[in-house]
């Protein structure tokens, strides 16, 4: 009874710790970031600078401005990929190119519809397109309707025997097994916060490696509900193949993450795709316990779902069509598109409002624990992952201890994973190590150094990737 | 002279010079294939102690296959860097094949990987492959006349990719199957490629489905599967229109040996129209009261004898023979094959490895 006083008592000084609106970051306070202001004329926004020990390849830096109050714009080098883009409210354009392959993209964002468009051009000049449209019926309903097109019918077939005698070369591999067309039809259905409703139905022509066609009818249903301390979501598949190949094909991924004694959140997770008379043979099961350094929140059932609520209402009266996020980098993308909007001004106030609460309601991770086994039945394999992780918040403590005015700043992961072969007696370990260091929540740097292992067919193909280290660089203004 | 024609010569000369002058019929072919393990010595891990090879273990077990009238074999062609089980294979082959049992070799291993990988290496690939080739493709001439045509050879490229060495079913398709399909088509484009076997289990029509998308049928003449259920035997026959063979079938417990011969063979056979031939697991291995029909053991003054295990398949084969031999005197395995030395490596087999990147294993001709 003593000890159950006590608790009480806790939890109740917790509720009572002031929350502090604008914490103290290593370095020092932010304030509110000028995400609702115009630039005048060019405002940095993003930066990223990535490095590795292979670093021609791998090496990546990324920038983005905002252009006066309607528009950013900027670009990417990733190893060969060099790209460019520019966005206002309505309308995103995008072009990328690598190793001769043209990437473009463009969106337009109506007050009742959203149509998006994106064509990849390949070096033998053949076309991916794919055109994807939503239709907002209400401020919580949208239609959605997705066509992918392939003009690269080009039909796989035995190889040449002469040709290989002649050259004594073998050929490049054929076009893996791809989607030629499919339609879907679908819809999404935001009820509040607390609960997300979508599905979807599509027939697609899928062109095999071997040549030959199948037809796959496929219909998908997912939901998510949330409560104050509970959030439950699905996932629930089927799939019809007809043609050679004819099976059937079932998909099923239930998650719950459920929060306890305010600072711990334990989630589970699982996934399973079978077919119907054969076996199930994708098994995946995981579960992690996460302590917090402040009291946690799922996003959704906090002041932010309430002010991502008011926000995308307005907007969507205003018919700028947005649909409600909650993960970091969509409502920071939400805030930026509407604060290129024609009513920015009136929409400052909620966007400040939304990012205050975003800090407001910070979750600050600093102790966890995470255990996962995939089983793919085709492989023949068993994968064990263990993740754990400590963070060392600022200003700074031990990761065990708790306090509402925390925020991130060190953190150090570590995933082993244990990769089993049993049929032929094959193990194979990883481990990568990641050091994140939140200087504030704009600037962040991070070391990455890994230890891949070397699957059997990996040691077949003498493929060993090697230890490699990267480290990154991000500005994110606003985030 | 071509490696090829000088065989033809050397082993048409001996076996004729060897084979008896009154011309009697060999034993009839009439039940159908099985698997045997290319003994050398009779121990677990045989290491290099000599004779690398025991004629007698290797005469035995030819003479049992001949006596209960096999139509064709299966065995593993080990590579293992061109070491002794490999060598061991060729005595097996040969001497099948002038026995005029079709043999179908695989190639591969039985434990490591160094065949997967000569095979994934574009520097080796070649010159594995038209060794294999060219050690057990290569024309045998029949032991006699009364054999009539010599077995053929055929390729089984790998035995269980998954299974055994961890290969995906694509990726076996893509970077094993193919090449070795185009490389040993170009050296006798009448040899006959046996795709490898996934098992008929539900992992094994789920692989299986894997490799016929991945183009399967367009690099093999032949697809493989191991049964030993029938539960998914209508899925595997509605994958694929190429011929079938069951290249592993068999029933663990000696006392279900006759039922399985008896009953499930054609159940197979009606549920997988496009089954060819069914391989029986197996002739002899050292694990009691499983798959084997014969147990051999070495008696001090016989050397190597065969105990019958699975007696009443056994029986049944003999009668299978006898029917189909109507009464008519046979020729006997020690008429048509009076010395199996006769069909053991080569000088010119061991040059062939000498000259390939791998050479001959150290130790083993010390």
């Amino acid at each position: 009874m003593r000890r159950c006083g006590l608790f009480i008592g806790l939890r109740l000084w917790a509720a009572l710790v002031p929350v502090q609106v604008d914490p103290d970051y290593p370095l020092g306070q932010l304030g509110v970031p000028p995400v609702t202001t115009a630039a005048d004329p060019l405002r940095l926004v993003d930066l990223r600078i990535g490095v590795s020990d292979d670093s021609l390849r791998t090496s990546s830096f990324e920038t983005r401005l905002r252009l006066g109050a309607t528009a950013f714009f900027g670009g990417e080098v990733r190893g060969q990929r060099l790209a460019v883009f520019f966005d206002t409210q309505r309308l995103e354009l995008g072009v990328s190119e690598q190793d001769g392959e043209l990437d473009l993209e463009g969106s337009y964002r109506a007050s009742f519809f959203r149509a998006r468009v994106a064509g990849e051009k390949r070096r033998d000049d053949t076309w991916n397109v794919a055109l994807e449209g939503s239709i907002r019926l209400s401020p919580d309903f949208e239609i959605l309707v997705d066509y992918e097109h392939d003009t690269d019918d080009v039909r796989g077939g035995p190889p040449s025997l002469n040709e290989f005698i002649e050259t004594g070369r073998l050929e490049e591999p054929g076009r893996p097994t791809r989607v030629l067309r499919s339609s879907s039809v679908g819809f999404l259905y935001q009820r509040e916060n607390h609960l997300e409703l979508a599905a979807d139905a599509s027939v697609s022509r899928i062109r095999t490696e071997a040549g030959f066609d199948q037809t796959r009818k496929r219909a998908r249903a997912s939901a998510l509900w949330n409560v104050a301390a509970f959030e439950l979501d699905g996932r629930f598949g089927f799939d019809r193949f007809s043609g050679r190949l004819e099976r059937t094909q079932g998909l099923a991924e239930l998650g719950a993450a459920f929060r306890f004694a305010g600072y711990f959140v334990a989630t589970a997770r699982t996934l399973q795709i079978w077919q119907p008379a054969v076996e199930r043979f994708t098994h995946d099961y995981r579960g992690a316990v996460t302590f917090f350094g402040p009291r946690f929140r799922f996003a959704r059932s906090s002041d932010i779902g309430d002010e991502v609520l008011r926000l995308t209402r307005r907007a969507n009266e205003l018919g700028y069509n947005e649909r409600r996020v909650y993960d970091l980098d969509g409502l920071r993308a939400l805030r930026e598109r509407l604060s290129l909007s024609a009513a920015r001004e009136e929409l400052a106030g909620r966007v400040d409002a939304l990012y205050l609460a975003e800090v407001r309601e910070r979750n600050v991770p600093q102790l966890g624990f995470e255990l996962a086994r995939s089983i793919d039945k085709i492989a023949g394999s068993v994968t064990d992952a263990y993740r754990v992780f400590f963070g060392v918040p600022w200003r700074v403590a031990w990761p065990f201890t708790r306090g509402e005015d925390r925020v991130e700043f060190l953190r150090i992961d570590w995933a082993f994973i244990d990769e089993r072969f049993p049929s032929p007696g094959w193990k194979t370990h990883s481990h990568a190590i990641t050091a994140t260091a939140e200087l504030n929540r704009q600037h962040l740097l991070r070391f990455r150094w890994e230890s891949p292992g070397q699957t059997p067919e990996e040691f077949a193909f003498n493929i060993w990737r090697g230890r490699r280290w990267s480290a990154e660089y991000v500005y994110e203004l606003g985030r | 002279m071509k490696r090829r024609q000088f065989l033809r010569l050397g082993l048409s000369g001996a076996a004729g010079a060897l084979a008896p002058s009154a011309l009697r019929e060999a034993v009839p072919r009439v039940n159908g294939g099985i698997n045997i393990a290319p003994l050398r010595r009779l121990v677990t891990n045989a290491e290099l102690t000599p004779p690398i090879i025991i004629p007698e273990l290797v005469d035995l077990q030819m003479k049992l296959l001949y006596d209960l009238g096999f139509e064709q074999m299966r065995i593993t062609i080990s590579f293992e860097l061109f070491g002794a089980n490999f060598l061991a294979a060729i005595p097996y082959v040969r001497a099948a094949r002038a026995l005029g049992i079709d043999v179908l070799g695989i190639f591969g291993e039985f434990a490591g990987n160094d065949f997967v990988r000569a095979i994934a290496n574009p520097a080796t690939r070649a010159e594995v492959l038209e060794t294999y080739a060219r050690i057990f493709g290569d024309f045998v001439p029949a032991a006699s006349k009364s054999v009539g045509a010599p077995g053929r050879f055929a390729a089984q490229i790998l035995n269980e990719p998954t299974h055994f060495n961890g290969l995906s079913p694509d990726a076996y398709v893509r970077s094993f199957l193919e090449p070795a399909y185009l490389h040993l088509k170009e050296d006798d484009p009448t040899i006959r490629i046996v795709s490898a076997a996934p098992v008929a289990s539900a992992e094994g029509v789920l692989r299986a489905q894997k490799m016929i998308e991945a183009g399967l049928e367009h690099v093999c003449d032949v697809v493989a599967f191991h049964v030993y259920g029938t539960r998914f035997l209508e899925k595997l026959a509605a994958l694929t229109a190429k011929p079938v063979w069951v290249t592993e079938s068999g029933t663990e417990g000696t006392p279900r040996h006759l039922d399985w011969y008896a009953s499930t063979f054609d159940t197979i056979r009606r549920s997988m129209p496009g089954v060819e031939r069914i391989y029986w697991f197996l002739l002899f291995d050292l694990q009691p009261n499983r798959f084997r029909l014969f147990d051999i053991v070495r008696d001090p003054l016989r050397e190597f004898i065969p105990v019958r295990e699975s007696v009443a398949a056994i029986e049944r084969l003999e009668a299978r023979v006898r029917e189909a031999s109507a009464g008519v005197p046979r020729a006997s395995y020690e008429e048509l094959v009076p010395d199996i030395t006769l069909y053991f490596p080569t000088q010119e087999d061991i040059r062939l490895i000498e000259e390939t990147s791998f050479g001959l294993p150290e130790g083993l001709f010390p």
